[in-house]
């Protein structure tokens, strides 16, 4: 799968006679879904909620991917998609049980220790815990920044924030959570 | 976009020792098999949402604009009531037309004078009133009654 390249995605998926359309698409899938299921599992966390979330998001690639400009690169535009997903579905959770934040990740942390694929020592269980208790958006900067390691111009594509502001979110967010990974 | 050496591990995380010496591997994984199947699986959502005709979603925003629409109409009925409706005889009046006056002989009985009378000049007609009524005072009244009613 990894010949194909971004762009030749694309022009597969766009060719005129429509034929090699779905063929695209299913490269495409193959190609992003383990990026894509793990960025919202590591917000959502619960498996199920994850499924739905990931399969909303490639409907709409599907859906938009016609109308895709390259002003951006295809991963960055497929990252929005699904980042936005993910915020709109906390958002809407929130809402729907007029939940405070705070029972919300009480609720996330845990779900981290009910989670039948978890597979992780008492310190990994614990900066879950501690990434957890990160508000939502500087959540998505650690996790993108620690884990992908995403330079902050791609970054900056996907979450709409300048680079100058990312970086300020990483350096507070890596400083809470190796104090909570400290237990002070 | 994860690499074999990660670079934000050493400038950003050299205040955070406990961060950088963890694997930074998501202990969060898919169930087995997960991956194989969901292509399949978008596939048919994809199918399934193309066939379903698209139809209108209630939202609490539509809800409300109908709950105000609703409230507005009573307070203004409430406030000012509609006219009451036009009685029964104003309305058979509107609805009687020349054809039914014809057949209930309506015209036939109106007097023939009449309509000569109708018929004639206003000036002509004006003429022969003043002097009906010139004859008709001075055969009937004397002249002191004539005074009296001038």
């Amino acid at each position: 799968m990894s010949e194909y390249s971004d762009q030749e995605l694309l022009e597969l998926f766009r060719d005129p006679s429509g034929s090699q359309k779905h063929y695209a698409f299913n490269l495409l899938v193959k190609k992003y879904q383990q990026r894509i299921y793990t960025h919202i599992r590591r917000m959502v966390i619960d498996h199920d909620d994850t499924n739905d979330l990931v399969q909303n998001t490639f409907v709409k690639i599907w859906h938009y991917l016609d109308g895709f400009r390259n002003d951006s690169q295809l991963f960055t535009w497929i990252y929005r998609i699904a980042t936005n997903e993910t915020l709109g579905f906390l958002r809407q959770k929130k809402k729907r049980f007029f939940l405070p934040i705070t029972d919300v990740e009480g609720e996330l942390a845990n779900k981290i220790s009910q989670q039948a694929g978890i597979n992780a020592n008492k310190l990994e269980l614990k900066l879950q815990q501690a990434m957890i208790r990160l508000p939502e958006k500087q959540r998505l900067v650690f996790h993108l920044r620690y884990y992908d390691n995403m330079k902050y111009e791609e970054m900056s594509a996907i979450l709409n924030t300048s680079v100058g502001a990312l970086k300020a979110s990483y350096h507070h967010a890596v400083q809470k959570v190796e104090k909570f990974l400290r237990g002070d | 976009m994860k690499t074999e050496e990660p670079d934000n591990s050493s400038e950003e995380l050299k205040e955070a020792p406990l961060l950088r010496s963890m694997q930074q591997a998501t202990p969060l994984q898919a169930p087995d098999g997960y991956f194989d199947l969901l292509g399949a699986r978008i596939q048919d959502q994809i199918n399934q949402r193309s066939s379903q005709q698209p139809h209108l979603v209630l939202r609490p925003w539509m809800a409300g604009i109908t709950l105000t629409a609703i409230l507005t109409v009573l307070y203004l009925y409430i406030r000012d009531p509609l006219p009451a409706p036009p009685v029964a005889a104003a309305s058979d009046e509107i609805s009687i037309s020349t054809e039914d006056l014809m057949t209930t002989n309506y015209y036939m009985e109106m007097e023939e004078e009449i309509i000569a009378s109708a018929l004639t000049e206003p000036e002509a007609s004006r003429n022969v009133a003043d002097e009906h009524l010139e004859k008709y005072l001075l055969e009937t009244c004397n002249e002191e009654e004539l005074i009296h009613e001038l």
